[in-house]
């Protein structure tokens, strides 16, 4: 039986191949896959091509089950920066790869779990919607916790 | 080139996972986080996923004399290591429940109060709300038949809902159940099999559990235990067994509780706790002895469990009784 062969397309407009048992991973392909064949290019505007390439990495590995947590811990752990560890759990998310999403999520949490307000804005793109005044009638009322 | 905003559902997965001591930060970081992180379905949503990356127990021992010692603990790197530690009163005539009613926000404490004289009496119960802060008697229903229990037999707080492992005067053995939401005790039976021998009512990742003792003589022969899980909530023809523990070398003293994948923790004789692998059929020891020779003591384990469930009792000084509530509720996990 010959390997049959999808095309995704990133936002930059970039093709990647990749065989259909792998990709078939993510159940967003797979869904289109069973609908209509999804013999021409799969499009995927939010995903860009350095983000694709590595979600193509991930899909291709070849782990037996017993490693693939572990496999996923390493593999989002040896891309430790936060914008790229945002990136991929948002292509995991529209692509609907559970574990992907779950670890690059997870490690993004480490990350940030000992972050300063800034800091925690600026990492997660948030923009203080919040006066100086009213920010601190709320810090006033959760004193406790800082 | 201007930033692109995350989708919401990147953000709710990272904060569901992040402790409840940052998520208490984050609600400053803007309008919506505070709106997020204070609703109920996100408390739940965090009390699951959280906790399920981050399991963690609670060891005590029972000083027969005076008071009690917790210790907080992890289990993560399959050894435990002290966090913190502190004493509290353990009243010997009553079992207590406590859990999280998630449709009225609150924390609840079910005390069943025993007769010591006569066991043939039903327990007077008293149910606590942190909430209003107020003890309420609630009547205890002429249908659940089995209803013994002991104070050092933990409860299990699962699905909402408190078990007691509980037996009658035959002596058999059953579940005791109180909802936390509907305040309603129930009593579910075991099948045949499983009520004639010692069993104990613990909770293995989804499922209740049971760890039933078929040792024959305890003294000469070493314990046996076997390890059942409940597959489908409240079904009797669905506890299916998992495994069985034959230690004639281990010498078990007694199961304390079920790890999510079912491993056994346990005190051996020498009271030493042991963490029992039970794919490989090995163990690790987990925690040493500090129990002076003669010393009487009974050891427990506990979830620990992370909660952003808070307590609304202000600047006020509670009361002994909600004083009382709140230590059990501390020993879940949360934080005041």
């Amino acid at each position: 039986m010959s390997k049959k062969t999808l095309t995704l397309m990133s936002k930059d407009k970039q093709l990647f191949n990749i065989e259909e048992h792998l990709a078939v991973q993510s159940v967003t392909i797979r869904n289109m896959v069973k609908e209509d064949g999804a013999s021409s290019v799969i499009p995927l505007p939010r995903v860009d091509s350095e983000t694709l390439a590595l979600v193509i990495e991930y899909l291709n590995r070849q782990q037996a089950p017993e490693e693939d947590e572990d496999y996923v811990k390493k593999f989002v752990d040896e891309r430790g920066e936060i914008p790229t560890l945002l990136e991929l759990a948002q292509a995991a998310l529209d692509l609907d790869i559970k574990k992907l999403m779950d670890a690059a999520c997870m490690k993004v949490a480490d990350l940030i779990k000992d972050f300063t307000l800034e800091e925690v804005r600026e990492a997660l793109r948030i923009e203080n919607d919040r006066t100086p005044e009213e920010e601190k009638a709320i810090r006033d009322e959760f004193q406790w916790a800082f | 080139m201007a930033v692109e905003l995350l989708p919401d559902e990147v953000i709710v997965e990272i904060l569901s996972i992040l402790p409840a001591e940052s998520l208490l930060r984050c609600r400053l970081v803007c309008k919506w986080w505070l709106t997020l992180i204070s609703s109920s379905k996100f408390k739940l949503m965090h009390l699951h996923n959280f906790n399920q990356l981050n399991p963690r127990y609670f060891v005590g021992r029972l000083d027969y004399f005076a008071s009690e010692e917790w210790f907080c603990v992890h289990l993560d790197d399959e050894a435990f290591s002290f966090d913190d530690s502190t004493q509290i009163e353990f009243p010997f005539d009553r079992s207590r429940g406590f859990g999280y009613d998630n449709i009225s926000d609150d924390y609840k404490v079910v005390s069943l109060i025993y007769d010591a004289s006569s066991l043939s009496t039903r327990p007077k119960v008293e149910v606590y709300s942190v909430k209003t802060g107020i003890w309420r008697e609630v009547m205890f229903p002429d249908n659940v038949l089995c209803y013994c229990t002991f104070p050092m037999w933990l409860q299990v707080f699962f699905n909402g809902v408190v078990h007691w492992t509980a037996f009658d005067l035959t002596p058999s053995f059953s579940i005791m159940t109180f909802d936390i939401t509907t305040e309603l005790f129930e009593q579910i039976q075991f099948p045949e099999f499983l009520t004639e021998k010692y069993l104990r009512v613990f909770v293995a990742g989804e499922s209740l559990a049971a760890v039933q003792d078929v040792t024959l003589d305890r003294v000469d022969s070493g314990s046996t235990y076997r390890v059942w899980v409940m597959k489908e909530y409240k079904n009797p023809a669905s506890w299916t067994m998992l495994y069985h523990v034959k230690n004639a070398d281990v010498n078990l003293r007694e199961p304390l509780r079920l790890r999510n994948n079912g491993d056994m923790i346990a005190e051996l004789k020498n009271r030493d706790m042991i963490m029992f692998n039970h794919n490989e059929g090995s163990y690790v020891n987990v925690f040493g002895d500090s129990v002076e020779e003669g010393f009487d003591c009974r050891t427990y384990v506990d979830r620990f469990q992370e909660s952003l469930a808070l307590l609304d009792v202000g600047d006020s000084v509670p009361n002994e009784e909600a004083m009382e509530a709140l230590m059990m509720i501390e020993k879940q996990g949360m934080r005041l």
